[in-house]
């Protein structure tokens, strides 16, 4: 026998029990039931009936019709009945409704609740339009094609609607639900197998979505929002930006981190969340992925709570920011799980989710597109790019430090703050090229022609600039901050002490003295990026969603 | 890549063929032809039938027609005591499922079978409750029997949709 069969079966057997049950609880309720239909419906026929001259009144296991020729002066007469077998349905109802196993029982009674008032309109209204019918002789009621439908319509109810109507309620809510025996994956961890697939396939991510804004300043082949090519789908944000400009952008996003107290939150994020929370309470047992969870997180995790879906969120600032950025136990409790790009995140996760809840993913790169030169550059030419978490005080040192041994060393910084940071104002010199606004093709070619690549990190988890540079095949010179170790090991380049200029300036001038050490370095670097391919990478966040599919929802 | 119709617009598909199997179906039942030509036929074999088991069961019944009558009790089978109605319901659901033309076909010659049999059993025992617990026969004629049977006509459908529908279509 299939296990779909006893399945069905035993929630044949759970419902002729229940049903069996609550069947002299009906013959008791049904008069007050009767009042309740009746009075409600007078309450109707007060407001639509000119002059007022139909009353209801329940009666046993009936209702009656109370007709006055002149309302309530004149002897009233009673005019016919409806009767009880149409309100019957509640039984059916209630009992497929308790029948099922394994379901919380605040969604059952909200479940019953929603059935039970469906069939109480459903009563009220066949017992207003059917007035007309049980006070006239049927053949009356034939004698015009109106009257000829309104019989068809009520009879209709009487012989199939009204018992069938439970049941599509029930299917259309347990929908919802997903509990119908012996169909669809079986709610909660009931019959599962470890590596049990069903419906929320851990290994395909089909019922995966990943939420979130783009950043703007990534290149187009970078950013962790790449990864929606490999895995899961990307919830299309309603706007393109997170803050916007202007003064009223302004006065908007400031009300919205005033009110979700979240310094980093904006009107984007929220609007993204909104869809994506929309998108969430209508699908089940799917994962969500806010990407940018450090700024782009805050309604989806009560969203969560309503829906049976799971929500992860990766988290990208070092530890010291996501203090500052008020990442808390209230932020972190609904989520499923966390994704940290570098272990040395850990450390602040650590007391506010249980460890088997907190996984570290790396950061991606598309190294198809990141490559190295055919042909490697002989000039003594220095790349550094972007701005964020960058240490321009002990940059421009070392760039100093390294002039006075090797003047002919030019440096190409690329997307960095030379106008608004004080220490790169400073550094005005023709063998220091500020470039802006690059094509990917244009970052392409400016790692390709380097000799090697400098980051001057306060602090870090990980880095588009630096993934990219390794892919390229650049040796690295860089700060052994956060996250740069883990992705950097220990022969693709330099780490230097945190603000050491001296350190900075002597690995530069190390690296570009020793065109062997160069060498090596560059094949290094670049074989340990291609470990990090998106597609590489994409692995590892499937098996996390594979892990957190599989868990309990709660 | 060939076009992906939405799950929600198939959804959508079968409630309305659903539906309208269901209309169809049943104003097609209340048309003087087929209450003459189908109906009343079947409600004479149940009765027929009825009475068959009955006696198998030691309870002399007699059959007129569509008048069933054991000792001390009679009752008259309609086209809706037939169970046709519930039928009708039941082939909609089939019909509207998305399956194979077979599977639809042994869905329905199946589970069809089923509800016209568990209808026989309604008949046998209410001509029971109706010899030895006449008060209770009304409320087991139109409200227990009936839930039971729609009931069953799901049970019966949830069943064709896991057992015969091949996975492929779901």
């Amino acid at each position: 026998m299939l296990p779909n069969t006893k399945a069905l079966l035993a929630f044949a057997g759970r419902f002729l029990l229940i049903f069996i049950f609550i069947l002299p609880l009906w013959f008791l309720l049904t008069p007050a039931y009767n009042r309740l239909l009746a009075s409600s419906a007078n309450i109707v026929l007060s407001l639509v009936e000119d002059p007022h001259v139909t009353t209801l009144v329940g009666w046993r296991r009936n209702i009656a019709i109370v007709r006055a020729e002149t309302p309530f002066r004149k002897g009233v007469k009673v005019q016919g009945f409806t009767g009880y077998l149409t309100h019957f349905n509640f039984i059916l109802m209630t009992a497929l409704v308790l029948a099922p196993r394994r379901i919380d029982w605040r969604r059952r009674c909200k479940v019953l609740a929603i059935a039970l008032g469906i069939l109480f309109v459903t009563h009220l209204l066949y017992l207003l339009i059917g007035l007309k019918f049980f006070q006239q002789p049927e053949l009356e009621a034939f004698q015009s094609l109106a009257g000829r439908l309104y019989v068809w319509g009520l009879n209709l109810y009487l012989s199939v609607a009204s018992q069938l109507f439970p049941v599509l309620i029930w299917m259309a809510l347990y929908r919802t639900v997903r509990s119908i025996p012996g169909r669809g994956p079986v709610p909660e961890s009931e019959n599962a197998p470890e590596g049990d697939t069903g419906e929320s396939d851990p290994n395909s991510s089909k019922n995966v979505y990943l939420v979130g804004l783009r950043q703007r300043h990534h290149a187009s082949h970078s950013g962790y929002e790449r990864f929606s090519r490999y895995v899961g789908t990307t919830l299309k944000p309603p706007l393109n930006f997170r803050r916007g400009s202007g003064a009223l952008a302004g006065l908007v996003n400031r009300v919205v981190t005033a009110v979700t107290r979240h310094p980093r939150y904006s009107i984007g994020a929220l609007l993204t969340e909104g869809a994506a929370a929309f998108h969430m309470l209508r699908h089940r047992d799917a994962l969500y992925h806010v990407i940018y969870g450090d700024s782009d997180l805050w309604l989806l995790g009560y969203a969560r709570l309503r829906t049976r879906n799971r929500l992860v969120a990766t988290f990208h600032e070092p530890p010291a920011f996501l203090e500052r950025f008020a990442i808390d136990r209230q932020r972190t409790k609904n989520l499923d799980a966390v994704v940290l790009v570098a272990e040395s995140q850990r450390v602040h996760f650590e007391g506010l989710l249980p460890p088997w809840r907190v996984f570290v993913v790396p950061h991606g790169v598309d190294t198809d597109f990141f490559c190295p030169p055919e042909r490697i550059s002989d000039q003594q030419v220095c790349i550094a790019v972007g701005g964020k978490l960058r240490d321009f005080e002990t940059f421009t040192l070392a760039i100093n430090l390294i002039w006075r041994v090797d003047p002919s060393v030019r440096f190409v910084l690329v997307g960095t703050p030379h106008t608004k940071d004080a220490h790169l104002r400073r550094l005005r010199d023709e063998r220091v090229h500020f470039r802006r606004g690059l094509s990917d093709e244009e970052l392409r070619r400016a790692y390709q022609t380097s000799k090697l690549a400098v980051f001057s990190f306060r602090d870090s988890t990980v880095n588009n600039a630096l993934l990219e540079a390794m892919a390229c095949g650049l040796p690295i010179v860089a700060t052994d901050v956060g996250g740069t170790r883990q992705y950097l090991g220990g022969e693709s380049g330099v780490l230097c002490p945190p603000g050491d200029a001296d350190a900075l300036a002597a690995g530069v001038l190390q690296v570009l003295a020793d065109p062997a050490l160069a060498t090596r370095m560059a094949a290094a670097s670049r074989a340990r990026a291609l470990g990090y391919h998106y597609r590489i990478v994409a692995d590892q966040l499937r098996q996390v969603y594979s892990k957190v599919l599989l868990t309990g929802h709660d | 890549m060939g076009l992906v119709i939405p799950q929600r617009l198939l959804l959508m598909k079968a409630y309305v063929i659903f539906l309208a199997c269901i209309l169809f179906l049943y104003t097609l039942l209340r048309t003087s032809m087929v209450r003459e030509y189908v109906a009343e036929p079947l409600a004479v074999a149940f009765a027929s039938v009825g009475a068959l088991a009955l006696n198998l069961l030691s309870q002399k019944a007699t059959v007129s027609g569509t008048l069933l009558s054991v000792e001390g009790f009679s009752a008259t089978i309609d086209d809706v005591c037939t169970g046709i109605f519930v039928v009708a319901i039941y082939l909609s659901a089939v019909l509207a499922y998305p399956s194979r033309p077979m599977e639809k076909l042994k869905g329905l010659v199946l589970g069809a079978s089923g509800i016209l049999i568990l209808n026989l059993i309604r008949v046998v025992s209410l001509m029971y409750i109706g010899r030895y617990l006449p008060n209770f026969f009304e409320t087991a004629h139109l409200l227990v029997w009936q839930s039971l049977v729609i009931f069953s006509a799901f049970l019966a459908w949830l069943y064709w949709t896991e057992r015969f529908v091949g996975a492929p279509q779901h």
